[in-house]
């Protein structure tokens, strides 16, 4: 593939709102293909047929669908952005890896793009797994027991930087970020146990 | 929270109609301090009898009805007023109304499943409704005073303390305040072992889907019309 050329499906009822997006993304000076899926059904046909990297979808369309959403996500490769201009729950827009709003400038819309598409994808891979490995379950349990992030670097040996990164891997995974919150994750999960609480 | 029809609201409209086809218009009523019995009302009725801008109205339906914030150029320092009383009767109702039933529920819950976890729960509701009541506090002490001393408009509060408030600082607190309400979902829904508290548990689920719904409605009305109103409105005052 093309390092510098981005093929984007675009899901989105809205004639209107299509040939917009369709017509500023064509304009960007970026090299840039646009394609139009008509709906979620079609999603995995058109990624194989026209090479997709990125995929647009108006989450009103994962209504009802978010199951099969959610399924294909985890059978391809491609990137994920909502195109949204009413307001959603954050659990929906956690399926996406980042967010175009209709309210945006040009340039974030082409920014938003840019970043999710020149992002390593390995990272993310990982993170589509609901468990937590074995790693992060170390992280895990330190953070329950009220450690900083440079306590459990130390104590775990390992950098700051991959701490943050563990962490980060949890709260996607798990939809839990607070210490309070971890902690009950934790006990529900029978990853500690009440005696390990101080 | 409920399934609607999605119909864009005019003020032509009768209320009554709204609210059989989306339940949530309710609380729209409460908040503007509307009675419930609304007769055979239109929308642009009722807001006359009660001197609020049936526009304003509209845009707050829609945004229940799931659109985006709208009407914002035609708002005027009057609405500014509603507005912030639209706002105070929101907190009213989160502190007097929703979370009081929510910790009812968590407590029903917890003589049903006297877990760890659900004793965690309620920590964890707690320290998270403190949080709240402190962002409320702070719209309504420095927030809500600041912008009415820009607009010249008398503060019902009348405080002395308005320093400004930043929309950084907004969408930080909203952000949190939303967040951890859907950590909780997660919790619920799927991580703490159910005990035969199948029934409790999806009374406070609901009663959390429809505080999440309020909530972020709540943000939208401040974030995207109270603030750039307020910077619009700020312009035309310099320019006289």
């Amino acid at each position: 593939m093309d390092n510098n050329r981005l093929n984007i499906g675009i899901v989105e009822p809205s004639q209107l709102v299509f040939e917009g997006l369709s017509g500023l993304l064509l304009k960007s000076g970026q090299h840039y293909q646009v394609f139009k899926i008509e709906d979620i059904d079609e999603i995995l046909a058109s990624i194989g047929e026209y090479e997709l990297n990125l995929v647009i979808v108006n989450p009103v369309q994962l209504y009802n669908r978010a199951k099969v959403f959610k399924h294909i996500r985890k059978s391809t490769q491609v990137k994920w952005a909502a195109l949204v201009y009413s307001f959603f729950d954050t659990e929906t827009l956690l399926n996406f890896d980042d967010i175009i709003r209709v309210t945006d400038t040009p340039e974030a819309i082409i920014d938003t793009i840019n970043k999710i598409a020149g992002t390593d994808s390995t990272d993310n891979d990982n993170a589509q797994q609901e468990s937590l490995s074995e790693r992060e379950t170390e992280v895990l349990v330190q953070l329950v027991n009220g450690l900083s992030n440079k306590e459990i670097a130390d104590k775990l040996n390992i950098s700051i930087h991959t701490v943050i990164s563990h962490r980060k891997n949890i709260t996607q995974k798990t939809g839990i970020k607070s210490q309070s919150g971890l902690t009950i994750y934790a006990l529900s999960n029978k990853v500690i146990s009440l005696d390990n609480l101080a | 929270m409920y399934q609607t029809k999605r119909t864009f609201v005019k003020p032509t409209m009768k209320v009554s109609e709204l609210i059989f086809e989306n339940p949530s218009v309710l609380m729209l009523l409460e908040h503007f301090d509307f009675d419930v019995v609304v007769r055979d009302s239109t929308v642009e009725q009722l807001c006359r009898q009660h001197h609020v801008n049936p526009e304003l109205f509209v845009s707050f339906c829609n945004l229940y009805n799931g659109f985006a914030p709208s009407g914002i150029d035609t708002f005027t320092t009057t609405d500014v007023s509603t507005i912030i009383s639209f706002l105070r009767n929101t907190h009213s109702y989160y502190k007097t109304d929703k979370y009081p039933e929510i910790k009812e529920h968590i407590r029903h819950l917890f003589q049903k499943n006297n877990s760890p976890e659900i004793k965690l729960v309620e920590k964890f509701f707690n320290e998270y409704f403190d949080e709240v009541t402190e962002h409320l506090d702070y719209e309504e002490q420095v927030a809500f005073p600041s912008v009415c001393k820009k607009l010249a408009i008398e503060n019902i509060a009348n405080l002395n303390t308005a320093e400004g408030y930043s929309i950084s600082v907004y969408r930080t607190h909203h952000t949190d305040i939303e967040f951890k309400l859907s950590e909780l979902k997660n919790l619920l829904l799927k991580h703490i072992p159910t005990k035969g508290d199948n029934i409790e548990r999806r009374r406070l689920l609901t009663s959390l889907f429809e505080l999440e719904l309020d909530l972020s409605i709540h943000s939208l009305i401040e974030e995207s019309i109270l603030i750039p109103l307020v910077k619009k409105l700020e312009k035309e005052v310099k320019r006289g």
